[in-house]
């Protein structure tokens, strides 16, 4: 009796599938999906406090606590101090490399700084939100532009707990298969932001946005980054977009 | 798709729709409940974290018992790892071949899979139960594209006589039992 390639494999699968079901008892497969879904929701949980193991006042903290160590270094031992700090240059030019730059901008609040009163945004620290919902969960006034180009569209709004009252919003819009960010965090008291980058494939640019100095960084890539504050609020936009369209979206922010 | 866009719930359809299959095919590998059951949950949660990653939906399953295959296979090793036997407590006359090489498979006179060795039944089971690809497969077993192939064409091979000498024997049984149906259905 001879089978074709294609009968015997219409075959095989067949035979196998029947012996299969017939030999092999599956367990109870809505058992199964609730070990499954609660290991799924524990992943979660701890990728989320992996993903942001300090909050921002952490890490300035620790950034201040090094600072100052150095600091009296220099102070009390000051030629231990300047071959420490030699060390210290050599080793961040060997991780950064010598083109390295930081812009750091600072922003103080005039009125002393409140005790930070704390919202619970449930189990996420990052979380996807709609822009209504967003607005209810922080304690300040959205930032959005009112100018944005013909093609940019909203693809998702993302709202990140950082520490007590502290919050960033990130809005991504779609912009010629492309996307472009536009972030904003609030800050409780003073708050430095700091951006690296390296001279070899950036251009960076002092600008005002709306009266507030900026600072425009143009890469290589076609990515232009914009910094800039207003009401207290720590702004970025960042896309491939050009530098044009960048200042006139943030000029329509208020 | 990120992470937190893949909702629960259309999960949960997924997994219901594949776990049968997922189960069966790592169940032939393993020959255990537990790791069988352990791997293919640790294969789903991967999945999930890493739904972003799947290029064609249609192959959901064969990724995810690919996964599970592989989970199931470091259970394995790590068991026997663990395990620390002593020499004396061995009963290697109880390991025969046949407990050790073939899934338990209930009497059956019929069956295609207890006449083939676990080599020839799991290679089958990957390409034709699984549809794995023959790169998944030679990547699983840990064997080259070239030795896939032949090992798939013998194991091919063997099942085409058994089930030739399966449906010969049918026949046969219905001229013993049934000669006067067989004369009517080939008049």
């Amino acid at each position: 009796m001879a089978l074709s390639e294609k009968e015997l494999d219409r075959l095989i699968e067949s035979q196998l599938s029947k012996e299969l079901d017939a030999n092999i008892e599956v367990p109870n497969i809505n058992d199964q999906w609730l070990k499954i879904k609660q290991q799924i929701l524990d992943e979660k949980r701890n990728n989320s406090s992996i993903e942001k193991p300090f909050s921002n006042q952490k890490r300035i903290v620790v950034a201040a606590t090094i600072l100052l160590s150095i600091g009296s270094i220099n102070f009390l031992y000051p030629n231990n101090a300047s071959a420490l700090g030699g060390k210290i240059g050599e080793f961040f030019n060997y991780i950064v490399g010598k083109t390295t730059q930081n812009k750091t901008e600072t922003y103080k609040q005039g009125s002393a700084p409140s005790i930070p009163k704390v919202q619970d945004i449930g189990d996420d620290i990052e979380k996807e939100v709609s822009l209504d919902s967003a607005q209810t969960s922080i304690p300040f006034k959205l930032a959005t532009p009112s100018y944005l180009p013909h093609e940019a569209n909203t693809r998702r709004v993302l709202l990140t707990s950082l520490g007590a009252d502290v919050y960033q919003i990130s809005i991504e819009y779609n912009y010629n298969d492309k996307v472009i960010v536009f972030s904003q965090q609030n800050s409780t008291g003073g708050t430095s932001r700091g951006s690296l980058f390296d001279t070899d494939d950036t251009v960076t640019k002092d600008l005002t946005v709306n009266g507030s100095p900026a600072n425009l960084f143009t890469s290589k890539n076609g990515m232009n980054t914009l910094n800039w504050q207003t009401r207290g609020l720590m702004l970025q936009i960042s896309g491939v977009i050009t530098e044009e369209e960048i200042i006139k979206i943030a000029q329509s922010i208020k | 798709m990120s992470l937190y866009s893949v909702d629960l719930e259309m999960f949960e359809i997924l997994v219901n729709q594949n776990y049968k299959k997922v189960y069966q095919t790592v169940y032939t590998y393993t020959n255990d409940n537990c790791i069988s059951e352990d791997a293919i949950q640790q294969a789903f949660v991967i999945a999930y974290m890493k739904l972003d990653q799947l290029k064609t939906k249609d192959k959901f399953a064969s990724w995810v018992i690919s996964i599970a295959l592989n989970e199931a296979k470091r259970m394995l090793k790590s068991k026997y790892n663990d395990k620390v036997t002593p020499l004396t407590d061995l009963h290697l006359d109880k390991l025969s071949d046949n407990k050790e090489n073939a899934i338990d498979l209930k009497e059956d006179i019929n069956s295609v899979l207890s006449k083939l060795k676990k080599k020839e039944t799991e290679i089958l089971v990957l390409k034709y139960y699984a549809d794995l690809s023959l790169q998944q497969i030679a990547d699983f077993l840990g064997i080259n594209l070239s030795n896939t192939k032949v090992r798939l064409h013998r194991a091919k091979e063997k099942c085409r006589n058994l089930i030739i000498q399966h449906q010969e024997q049918s026949t046969e049984e219905v001229n013993v039992q049934w000669p006067y149906l067989k004369k009517n259905l080939t008049d």
